[in-house]
């Protein structure tokens, strides 16, 4: 049973969704990848397991989510978020997860996300919010917790109902708040960086030059952010004029959405202006066309909880004829040989690991995708192959339309050097347009590495 | 193909705002060029000032020996000192006291050997333009001509006795060697190629090429690469032509990381067999030979850029 589809419920239905989840239960630990799994407790998950006769009364502990139209106290911020997540881990750490503080907070976060999303997702189709406990047990089996104790989802609600949502900003909160609950030295060693935003708005400038006037800007940098964004609804507003629809996205190892949430918000400023579309009809529109693909499960429930908060924004309190489901698949790009669509635009900034950090069977399958795709590094050089190479190729071999624009971040190494040689290959086969080179420039606050960024037209 | 580069540096911007106000852009128009049948990207500079020298070469590059690997069980402390033949060992052989750096680690004494497994040899960055600046001693269970002993051979050498047999040196040999479909006593890309009299060496770690003519048959250890050649006339011959700034210029933009300058890369430029009745070849080794003592100067690069382009 999928919980997801369970709309307003009865306790009786939360039991049955409940007996489905734990169904689930060992497909979604073995779909766990990244960081989260190496935060896990060692020697398996936390034990307790909770029966279908807790959910009811956690049910009516969160009613207060039901509220969230009507909006809270304050606006939403990052740091706010964060404190509330540290506080819930603290006070129920030990019955979230029996292995650590940073555990108790990554199992908190992900309620938090779920929570969010699901109460959004009631919020803009106008209904109640009964499932939500049922989507927390499943999607918290999925991330390592077996059951959330009532007296946590009651204060969870409280404390989301106390957030005016739809006062939240056009950008990655729940990614600000991640990097401020887990510390710089945890997600550095899993390779967790965060994307500053002016490389997002360069990104998604220059690749929507090259994708509706089929030629990149002949100025390297717009003057401002606000200059950026001026044109970016002028070229979405030409593909739609020209095309009938606004350019399809996705990003291919989306994490919490950054690029997403930017690209989403540059559709509502869009709408705004040139009022093409009403609410509803972008918001389905956005639905259909802009996605995101992400291994790791805390990141991909935060990514849903971001997109949905964009939507909440775009609809202003219209309402949406379904429950929306965003289209964040939380699976690894590697594994997804026949995508459901084809993009127009492939934007994001790509993981980047030296295979020979992974654990043997992972470094195995990447090194069997990237001979797949073709990417494979000739010789000893396959030891020392970037993740980032096999992804790219599936990004562009898979998920990029023909005519599409690719436009990643990877890591600068891979443009010389012997390791890099058959990807070049790859990219000598269709319409590289221009690379750049960010080392010199140290964009991540939290780490050194040489970011480079590659545009091309499939 | 042809595409843009931009290489932004200067500062750490906030937003777009400061980033169009305080970083320096470089831009380059590079193209996709094979070499070897590998794609690299070269700036349209380097590409048109190394394009006829672009293709198949006469010579191939090799990757140095792991003498240096293993954790210091091949490399010998210091100069080794004559010693009388241990008991029991023959006395027609000649035998040194050594001590190596895993030995010192591990609180050994130094040990007789025989002198004939003892092999000089030298590290990437022993390598200067022109000339090795210093050698290193190790020891290798091979012969002269760098055939490795058989395991029945092994086993009646002093080298054994005295080093090899023991349980903690195999132990570290065998862990080194596990993934190298070896036996344990082999030394990865050690062999008769890599003892032979000529050749020239460079260094790994550099964006361009440093290299320096070995006549007496040392060894390169692994973080250097080498080509054999023939006489010492052919060796001096290569070394310039290996300094020819078109090369180079192709060599530092391929050169991943900090700067490698892998054995392939050699195999990308066409650089014809020595020929002694070529004048230009017959003057670029007049020049490798003048480099060897005086090191390279700009009157001397300039020369060689032009014998390079030279046909014979």
């Amino acid at each position: 049973m999928d919980p997801k589809s369970l709309g307003t419920t009865t306790p009786e239905r939360l039991g049955a969704a409940v007996q489905g989840a734990s169904a689930q239960k060992d497909v979604q630990k073995n779909s766990c990848r990244g960081s989260f799994e190496a935060h896990r407790c060692r020697g398996g998950w936390p034990a307790r397991e909770c029966g279908p006769e807790e959910l009811p009364g956690a049910a009516r502990g969160l009613r207060d989510v039901l509220d969230l139209p009507e909006g809270g106290a304050r606006p939403p911020a990052a740091s706010s978020i964060a404190s509330d997540v540290r506080q819930l881990a603290e006070k129920y750490g030990k019955e979230l997860a029996a292995c650590g503080a940073l555990s108790a907070e990554l199992s908190a976060y992900v309620a938090f996300a779920e929570a969010l999303s699901a109460a959004l997702a009631e919020a803009v189709a106008g209904r109640g919010a009964a499932a939500v406990p049922a989507e927390l047990y499943a999607h918290g089996a999925g991330a390592g917790m077996l059951c959330y104790p009532s007296a946590f989802l009651r204060e969870l609600g409280e404390r989301l109902a106390g957030y005016d949502w739809a006062a939240a900003p056009g950008a990655d909160l729940l990614g600000q708040a991640y990097r401020q609950i887990v510390q710089k030295e945890v997600r550095k060693k899993f390779g967790e960086f965060y994307t500053p935003d002016w490389i997002i708005r360069l990104i998604l400038w220059r690749a929507l030059h090259l994708l509706v006037r089929g030629r990149l800007p002949d100025r390297a940098l717009p003057h401002s952010d606000a200059e950026a964004d001026r044109e970016v609804v002028e070229l979405i507003d030409e593909h739609y004029r020209s095309r009938g629809a606004v350019p399809s996205f996705v990003d291919p190892t989306c994490g919490s959405f950054a690029f997403g949430v930017r690209y989403i918000d540059a559709l509502i400023r869009w709408r705004q202006e040139k009022g093409r579309m009403s609410p509803a009809e972008l918001a389905e529109e956005v639905l259909a066309s802009v996605a995101g693909i992400e291994v790791n499960p805390v990141a991909a429930a935060a990514a849903k909880a971001n997109y949905l908060l964009q939507l909440y924004r775009l609809l202003g309190g219209a309402r949406l004829p379904r429950r929306p489901d965003p289209p964040i698949l939380n699976l690894d790009l590697l594994r997804l040989e026949r995508p459901p669509r084809r993009f127009d635009l492939v934007a994001g900034n790509l993981p980047w690991i030296n295979v020979s950090a992974l654990p043997a069977d992972r470094r195995e399958a990447a090194k069997d995708s990237a001979r797949r795709l073709g990417v494979l590094p000739p010789g000893p050089a396959a030891g020392k192959m970037d993740l980032s190479v096999p992804l790219f190729a599936a990004a562009l071999t898979r998920l990029a339309e023909s005519g599409g624009v690719v436009a990643l971040m990877v890591p600068a190494t891979i443009f010389r050097g012997v390791h890099g040689a058959r990807w070049r290959e790859l990219l000598a086969r269709h319409h590289l347009a221009e690379v750049w080179d960010l080392t010199g420039v140290k964009p991540f606050d939290d780490a050194e590495g040489q970011p480079g960024i590659v545009f091309l037209r499939k | 193909m042809t595409f843009a580069y931009f290489e932004l540096s200067g500062c750490r911007p906030a937003d777009l705002e400061q980033a169009a106000a305080c970083a320096k852009i470089r831009r380059a128009d590079l193209a996709a060029v094979s070499l070897g049948g590998r794609t690299y990207w070269l700036t349209k500079e380097a590409y048109e000032a190394a394009r006829d020298l672009l293709g198949a070469s006469a010579y191939r590059g090799r990757a140095g020996a792991g003498f240096g690997t293993a954790r210091g069980v091949w490399l010998v402390e210091g100069e080794p000192q004559p010693a009388e033949p241990p008991p029991g060992a023959p006395r027609n052989r000649r035998y040194v006291l050594v001590e190596t750096r895993w030995g010192r680690e591990a609180g050994l004494e130094p040990f007789a050997v025989e002198e004939d497994y003892v092999f000089r040899g030298f590290h990437g960055r022993d390598v200067e333009v022109g000339r090795i600046a210093g050698y290193r001693r190790f020891l290798a269970p091979y012969r002269r001509d760098g055939t490795p002993l058989a395991w029945e051979e092994l086993q009646k050498t002093q080298l054994w006795r005295s080093y090899l047999g023991r349980e903690g040196v195999q132990r570290t040999l065998k862990a080194s060697a596990k993934y190298g479909k070896r036996e344990w006593w082999h030394i990865e890309r050690m062999g008769p190629r890599a003892v032979a009299r000529f050749k020239v060496a460079w260094r790994d770690v550099a964006d361009r090429f440093i290299p320096a003519v070995e006549a007496a048959g040392a060894v390169p250890a692994h973080t250097a690469h080498y080509a054999a050649a023939e006489s010492l006339e052919e060796a001096y011959y290569l070394l310039a032509f290996l300094l020819a700034p078109q090369i180079n210029a192709v060599i530092r933009e391929i050169s991943p990381w900090v700067g490698h300058v892998e054995p392939g890369f050699l195999s990308y430029f066409r650089i014809p067999k020595h020929s002694p009745h070529c004048p230009a070849h017959r003057r670029l080794a007049e020049l490798g030979r003048e480099i060897s003592r005086r090191g390279l100067d700009a009157e001397a690069e300039e020369e060689i850029e032009k014998l390079v382009e030279e046909r014979c």
